[in-house]
């Protein structure tokens, strides 16, 4: 047995089914081993970017900690964004880089760099393994790390002569000691009282609610929570689906794309109670406009973020699903009708249908309601960033929780279709469409050989409007139409998923969108639809930077 | 809100790398530090560091949190210079004996002051004392009569 045996049966240890990995020069004995363990399934994707973010689709849509592997030097460097995105957005990953041998460590050697400085500041915790000994402890730490409190991308940096390193026997410790990490579970009475306090004094409640109830696995206390308490709710971008999106009390997203009537409502509210999310900049806009007349009670599982952004009244330190288990038992009836009927009226006057005006050509929006509607109840969305993410967020009906699956914090182009790969891997009876803009799809378009090479049956949706979409619409509204570097000289791409083997239609009008969209629903092989969309459409609502939600534009002057 | 001096005490396992973390983060976190210490406790294994920066209180919350965060730090917690014992020390080379009897003589502030070494006509002295009592005893002396002065930085204790 050498090191790279150790390796492989420490992640069946932690019950891996499945990993991301791309060979090179010092990976090499630990692909010669795989051989032996068919049991793990090992994916080549076509960039080491790729396979990190197809690991963190995996995370994101099975809650297995998604594994990717990649060679030194470049090859470690070429993470670095898969493992950002993953951090920012609290996935629990575990990448695991080889490194060059301990002996040249340090000398600038062939395909070296110092891949656990440049991870520091990007991961949860990160480790170099010294001596062979200490790899099955390290890998216990790193899934533990990942997976629990909030999640988190965990970095392993293995020397090659670790992983050729002989071992008698492979023992994996039983015991986790890590004295310095603490997981808070459940909130103290004296909090919980204040909290219960509040939500009872209350007239204009709001339930702010974030990834944590999704991470969590909340949604079933939080339901119950804003029912009895007849509290309306709204979602962050990553909260998408917590709660089903036609439930009575669920008025959406809100931010910077978010819908005006939810934004108004957030302004207006007399309490805001945030779940497990961290009041980011986007949902926030300026930060000495946000909740002004409204008390906070923030429920959030990492200590730093409670009073970060926002100014907190009550902190509710735990995880989200003991914690609301814990207010649900102390929460009395109550009703709000007068509150929701002030935010159904806004609705009304800010709904999607009122404000957007009806344009002679196809537009992204109706694509992703058509979609929306003919889609399986239980597939998954896989969105890139930019105009094609907010119209993704705004235009779909989410059903359930973690249904979309989006670079919210980093806003990493190139997400959507590495991403489709590792939600397809995970969920098998699952549809997955991956739905992105021209721009992020040539970021990692190489990942469609990924998907050829594994038979992925997803569905690739790619609105072609020429342009990097969100650059341009600020250029418009900010810079008087200086379209400066954001004209993309498009291939046809229609021909490039050709030539990856996968069927491939253009839709221009409404007639082909019903055919080729119901043609894609049904099929059971990969399938990519290019859909061509106005070059200056733009994004409703929009909260301007530096702006408090009570600004939100709901109409552009040309428009 | 209003800026003043803090001093932050973190227990941490004693593993190479922990204190580039915790800087690491102050930096990137655009925190400046008035000084660091770092060393071993009655346990070799757990190492202590002494953070003094100057700052608002909310700030100081901030980071407090976020270095707890570091799997390899045991304990953060932040004071206000009055409820810990924090010293400094200072060495310091003086040009002549005027300047060495300033300080030997001087009662007002409380100070432990000591001469090392005598070279020529120079003197070497360790000077031990509270960080702002040493910045008052210092400013007794006339520039020209500092050779050299190095400072160590506060470690702190607490009960």
């Amino acid at each position: 047995m050498i090191g790279a045996d150790i390796l492989i049966k420490s992640l069946l240890k932690e019950k891996v089914e499945v990993m991301f990995g791309f060979p090179g020069g010092v990976t090499i004995p630990f692909h010669d081993r795989l051989k032996n363990y068919p049991q793990l399934k090992h994916i080549l994707p076509r960039h080491e970017q790729g396979g990190a973010m197809a690991a963190d689709a995996y995370f994101r849509s099975t809650s297995k900690v998604g594994v990717c592997l990649s060679t030194s030097g470049p090859g470690a460097t070429n993470l670095v964004s898969g493992i950002a995105n993953a951090y920012m957005d609290s996935v629990g990953m575990v990448a695991i880089t080889c490194q060059v041998a301990t002996p040249v460590i340090g000398t600038d050697a062939f395909q070296e760099v110092d891949i656990t400085g440049i991870t520091q500041p990007i991961t949860k915790h990160n480790y170099f393994v010294e001596k062979v000994e200490d790899l099955p402890r390290i890998i216990k730490e790193a899934f533990y790390i990942a997976s629990t409190g909030r999640p988190g991308p965990v970095h392993v940096d293995i020397p090659v002569d670790v992983l050729k390193a002989s071992v008698r026997k492979f023992v994996y410790p039983k015991k986790i000691n890590l004295p310095g990490y603490k997981i808070p579970q459940k909130a103290p009475e004296k909090n919980l009282r204040e909290a219960i306090n509040l939500i009872n004094k209350s007239l204009r409640p709001i339930a702010l609610v974030g990834h944590g109830v999704i991470l969590s696995k909340a949604s079933q206390e939080l339901e119950k929570f804003i029912k009895k308490a007849d509290i309306p709710v709204i979602s962050t971008l990553l909260g998408m689906g917590a709660v089903k999106h036609n439930n009575p009390l669920c008025f959406g997203m809100l931010g910077m794309h978010g819908m005006a009537y939810a934004n108004y409502a957030v302004h207006n509210a007399d309490l805001i109670i945030g779940i497990g999310l961290r009041f980011d900049d986007r949902i926030t806009g300026k930060l000495d406009g946000f909740a002004k007349d409204a008390h906070v009670i923030h429920l959030d599982i990492d200590a730093a973020e409670i009073g970060k952004n926002a100014l907190v009244n009550v902190a509710l330190l735990g995880d989200c699903k003991k914690v609301l288990t814990q207010l649900n038992n102390k929460l009395k009836k109550q009703e709000h009708r007068d509150w929701l009927k002030q935010i159904k009226l806004w609705q009304n006057e800010t709904k999607l249908s009122k404000i957007t005006n009806k344009k002679e050509h196809l537009t992204a929006q109706e694509v992703i309601r058509e979609i929306s509607r003919i889609a399986k109840k239980d597939c998954l969305i896989t969105s890139d960033v930019g105009q094609n993410q907010m119209w993704t967020a705004q235009a779909f009906n989410y059903q359930y929780p973690g249904q979309l699956l989006s670079s919210g914090g980093l806003g990493c182009m190139g997400y959507s279709l590495p991403a489709s790969v590792g939600a397809q891997m995970g969920n098998s009876r699952k549809q997955v469409w991956a739905l992105m803009g021209d721009g992020g799809f040539q970021m990692n378009m190489q990942e469609l050989g990924t998907i050829m090479a594994n038979k992925l049956p997803i569905k690739i949706i790619l609105f072609n409007n020429g342009y990097l979409g969100m650059v341009r619409q600020w250029q418009e509204i900010f810079y008087k139409k200086n379209y400066s570097a954001t004209k993309l000289i498009n291939p046809d791409f229609s021909k490039i998923a050709k030539a990856y083997n996968i069927e491939s239609y253009q839709i221009k009008n409404k007639q082909q969108m019903k055919k080729y969209l119901h043609q894609a629903n049904k099929t059971k092989k990969a399938i990519f639809l290019e859909v061509f969309i106005g070059p200056e459409d733009n994004v409703l609502p929009m909260v301007p930077p530096s702006a408090s939600l009570d600004k939100t534009i709901t109409k552009l002057n040309n428009e | 809100m209003n800026k003043e001096k803090f001093i932050i005490l973190i227990t941490a396992v004693n593993k190479a790398g922990v204190l580039n973390k915790i800087l690491s983060l102050c930096r990137r976190r655009r925190y400046s530090l008035v000084s660091v210490t770092a060393g071993s406790t009655e346990n070799k294994n757990i190492y202590n560091i002494t953070l003094v920066l100057f700052e608002n209180k909310n700030r100081v919350n901030q980071i407090v949190n976020q270095i707890n965060k570091i799997i390899e730090v045991l304990s953060t917690e932040s004071f206000l210079p009055k409820d810990v014992v924090d010293k400094e020390l200072i060495l310091i080379i003086l040009k002549n004996k005027k300047a060495v009897d300033i300080l030997l003589k001087n009662k007002e502030h409380d100070i432990n002051v000591r001469v090392l070494k005598k070279l020529d006509n120079n003197f070497i002295l360790e000077i031990i004392g509270e960080g702002t009592e040493v910045d008052h005893a210092l400013s007794l002396l006339s520039k020209k009569d500092i050779i050299k002065l190095v400072r160590s930085g506060s470690v702190a204790i607490k009960l």
